[in-house]
């Protein structure tokens, strides 16, 4: 897959994690490891991308007798799902028109 | 490797961050490690499976700065060959994540300013400042001119000063010349004979002498300050002759 496709992609799976309910990171990966190849640490640029963005938030969230960082989305991060799937529906019709099949030859 | 010194190994080549992403991307690395080991893995899997120390500082740094250092991501070995990952069935799948281009990230990159023109400023912007500073290099000229001025009028006083002392010294001459012819005739009034009348004369060729010698001083001198005006008037000649090519 293109790369900078794949980059943006990865984006939007790991708000689309989050939509729903906070989650933290290894419950991510978890989640969006079916959909796109993803590694523990490539997560990392990311989240700090999208809280950069305002995508998303961070809190420490005690578990176990240690810390751990739960990510939640913001209206921000909800706008961009928004607009992805917008931008989806226009591309899924032309490749509906693309992979049609061809009738008018029978 | 145990979760310390994966992470250990990691620090080490993160160093250059400020303290707190450092912090801040340890703790994400330890946290992933610990919920790994929580759902299954040993400690040893759990840290292959975040990836060499190298390849993960790589990451890291890749999201902090612009390029990842080369430095950061020498290791010989893949990590997905040798760790199962249970949560996926992709464990032979190459990880191309890792090489994966830096991303831009608008809060630390500066898009490279473009020079507009040739020269450092703009032709505007030098009248205006020239203008705004007019009070500055205004008065700065000046001061300059005026102390140029004060030098010349200095020179021309000394060259007259010296004129003038010459033509007394002259003066003096023929005076002492005429005191001498007439001195021996008045003779008994002053009290002088021919030894004061010769001594008199003396004294006027003395004053002739150096009257002569300074007025030829007084020459060289004129000539000294005429040549250093044409060469100030020279000098500015040239430098309006080149402002207005």
């Amino acid at each position: 897959m293109d790369i900078q496709l794949k980059r943006g992609l990865l984006d939007i799976c790991v708000l689309a994690a989050i939509q729903n309910e906070d989650s933290y990171g290894y419950q991510i990966i978890k989640d969006i490891k079916p959909y796109v190849v993803i590694s523990e640490s490539t997560l990392y640029p990311i989240l700090r991308r999208l809280e950069a963005a305002e995508c998303l938030t961070v809190r420490a969230v005690e578990h176990n007798g240690r810390l751990r960082k739960y990510y939640r989305i913001t209206p921000c991060g909800r706008e961009r799902l928004t607009a992805f799937a917008e931008e989806w529906k226009e591309i899924m019709s032309i490749y509906q028109f693309v992979t049609r099949e061809d009738k008018s030859h029978e | 490797m145990n979760k310390q010194q994966f992470l250990a190994e990691v620090r080490s080549r993160i160093n250059c961050l400020p303290k707190p992403d450092i912090d801040r991307s340890l703790d994400y690395c330890g946290e992933m490690i610990d919920d790994l080991m929580e759902n299954g893995m040993s400690e040893e899997e759990a840290v292959a499976a975040m990836g060499t120390p190298g390849q993960t500082a790589s990451d890291i740094l890749s999201d902090s700065v612009g390029q990842p250092p080369s430095f950061a991501s020498s290791d010989s070995f893949d990590p997905h060959a040798s760790a199962p990952d249970p949560s996926s069935g992709q464990s032979t799948e190459p990880p191309p994540d890792r090489t994966i281009p830096p991303e831009e990230v608008p809060k630390y990159t500066v898009p490279p300013q473009t020079q507009k023109s040739g020269s450092s400023f703009p032709a505007w912007l030098v009248i205006v400042l020239l203008v705004l500073g007019f009070p500055l290099w205004g008065s700065l000229i000046l001061t300059v001119f005026a102390l140029a001025l004060t030098l010349f009028l200095l020179l021309w006083t000394a060259l007259i000063t010296l004129y003038a002392i010459d033509f007394a010294l002259a003066v003096c001459a023929i005076a002492l010349l005429a005191v001498g012819f007439v001195s021996p005739l008045i003779g008994g009034v002053f009290g002088v004979g021919l030894a004061s009348a010769l001594g008199t004369f003396g004294l006027a060729l003395v004053c002739g002498g150096c009257a002569i010698l300074l007025f030829l001083l007084c020459l060289l001198f004129g000539k000294g300050v005429v040549g250093l005006h044409k060469v100030c008037f020279r000098a500015l000649k040239r430098l309006f002759v080149r402002k207005g090519a």
